[in-house]
């Protein structure tokens, strides 16, 4: 009840009150992989009540997976992957977007304090290393990720990133590539001034694996004996259909 | 038109993938090859994870095998005694090959193997296929051939074990079928390979048998062997992708029908040539790869 009370509110007194908030919402909250599945375009849009100079960052933070990197060496004429390293809980996918080119410092500061964007991220290695080796670590891991387009940083306004009118409104466009893990997607939208929080808004997308290729996915993985037989037979029929549809008369 | 493949989690176009079982076949329809050691790499180039790759490409081989051999079985070239001694070798060798995978995948070296056992067995196929052909071809302009013996007696034929092969009319050691086996059986689950590139010349270099029945007996047995890496695969690594292998398998067989009905048109040792190059050219890209100095010496491997 009190739900629709705040809603009627919002709609009738969109300047009073409430109007610090962001409100948001994503065109779609549910992603399907299925067969047909090649990335996924959302737009997130909403209102806000900026000024002039104000700073929106909206980041897109994926489900978390271990992740090692390894370091090639040059060994008697082949490249090997000798050391590597394991970051725990490392997101599988962080997009982020500034509203603006360039941030104030305190506005980047407050990012810090937050913990958003990929380079404020508190990553922990399952080994202990020194700080100045643990960093050339950190920054091979922040380079792989971009260069695989799963870390995404984009700064100022335009359509490929955020588009602002008026300073109300905004509309900006979340590329989910063809690779994303299943999980939930958390969503967040700050607005900054001076390096203060004006308002923030969460929101979240959750991406699913299913029809066939869900099917497929957990047949493989929880009944992995019966999987192995099925492929054997299915190559089997295949072959012998093979052999007597085309035999020679 | 593109299709998400369920177990390697990419999406792919699924002309590419129909088309590259296609061409593999045709390939080995023309030449009477298995075409894993084709395929494999070329997946791995197009982006599928190498180890989904390998896997997958073990089914798929179940498949091309199974129908191969059974136009063999009709003209009776399969030696079932030989083939069931290489088996035995062929399923201990790749159940230890499937072990060795899920270790050296453990500990972050199983690309590093893979493309080192296929720029060493690519080298050295495309180098002798190479070599064969222009033999062929210069030898088609000067006639007249000498005939051999049967076969040559070696260290080898004294080896303990004895056991009578009647299709291959042989009578040797148990041991040398099964050793050569085991010895393909592990290549075929490191490489995702059925071996007949190995196994074919083994058998008539090593073992001596008569050329007729050598093919025959080599799918009898590949059969097994790629099963038994299908579902040790799939039961340890789960790599195996049956959608993938589906659609590998679809192209495989079209493929496969009208190479051989092309063979009989074109001429062998110029093609054959052209295949040696082929096999080469893979083997140099997957050289360079590795020697080359990277762009970036980290790389990454996010864990499930």
């Amino acid at each position: 009840m009190i739900k629709y009370y705040i809603f009627f509110l919002i709609i009738i007194f969109p300047n009073y009150g409430f109007s610090k908030s962001i409100v948001a919402d994503l065109s779609s909250d549910s992603i399907s992989i299925n067969t047909g599945f090649n990335g996924a375009e959302l737009l997130l849009f909403g209102s806000f009540d900026g000024l002039e100079g104000d700073d929106l960052v909206i980041s897109v933070e994926g489900p978390k997976a271990d992740t090692i990197i390894y370091k090639k060496e040059y060994v008697s004429g082949i490249w090997i992957n000798r050391e590597n390293v394991t970051f725990n809980n490392v997101p599988s996918f962080y997009y982020t977007v500034y509203s603006n080119t360039k941030m104030s410092l305190e506005n980047l500061e407050l990012l810090k304090r937050e913990k958003i964007g990929t380079a404020n991220l508190e990553l922990k290695t399952i080994k202990k290393l020194r700080l100045e080796n643990l960093n050339v670590w950190r920054n091979s891991l922040d380079r792989r990720m971009r260069k695989k387009g799963i870390w995404v940083l984009s700064k100022g306004v335009g359509s490929e990133s955020i588009e602002i009118k008026n300073n109300k409104l905004f509309r900006a466009p979340v590329v989910l590539p063809a690779t994303v893990l299943p999980g939930e997607y958390k969503v967040s939208i700050l607005h900054l001034r001076n390096g203060k929080i004006i308002s923030k808004e969460n929101t979240k997308i959750s991406v699913q694996k299913t029809g066939l290729e869900a099917k497929i996915y957990n047949f493989a993985h929880e009944y992995s004996i019966l999987y192995g037989i099925f492929a054997i037979l299915l190559a089997i029929c295949a072959g012998y259909i093979a052999a007597f549809s085309f035999r020679k008369i | 038109m593109y299709i998400y493949l369920p177990i390697a989690e990419v999406s792919m176009n699924i002309f590419a993938i129909v088309g590259l079982g296609g061409m593999v076949g045709f390939l080995s329809g023309l030449f009477g090859v298995g075409g894993g050691f084709l395929m494999t790499p070329l997946l791995i180039f197009l982006g599928i994870p190498a180890a989904v790759a390998v896997s997958t490409e073990a089914n798929q081989i179940v498949a091309s095998s199974v129908s191969g051999v059974i136009a063999h079985w009709r003209r009776k070239n399969v030696d079932f005694m030989m083939g069931f001694v290489l088996l035995i070798g062929g399923i201990i060798g790749s159940s230890f090959g499937v072990w060795l995978f899920a270790f050296l995948k453990t500990i972050g070296q199983i690309e590093l193997v893979i493309r080192l056992a296929y720029v060493v067995f690519l080298g050295l196929i495309g180098f002798l296929m190479a070599w064969e052909s222009t033999k062929a071809i210069l030898k088609s302009r000067t006639p007249g051939a000498s005939r051999g013996k049967l076969h040559q007696h070696n260290w080898l034929h004294g080896l303990p074990f004895k056991i009578r092969f009647r299709r291959s009319k042989l009578y040797i050691s148990a041991l040398l079928p099964l050793f050569i086996g085991a010895f393909v059986g592990v290549l075929s689950a490191i490489m995702g390979v059925g071996g007949g590139f190995i196994i074919v010349p083994a058998m008539i270099y090593v073992l001596g048998m008569p050329t007729a029945v050598v093919v025959g007996t080599s799918l009898f047995q590949i059969i097994f062997v790629t099963a038994n890496v299908t579902f040790l695969q799939s039961i340890t690594t789960q790599t195996v992708d049956v959608v993938l292998a589906g659609l590998l398998m679809l192209g495989g067989v079209i493929g496969a029908q009208i190479g051989s009905n092309a063979s009989s048109l074109l001429r062998g040792e110029q093609l054959r040539g052209l295949l040696a190059l082929l096999v080469l050219a893979v083997c140099f890209k997957l050289f360079m790869d590795l020697t080359l100095t990277p762009t970036d010496i980290f790389s990454l491997d996010i864990i499930r």
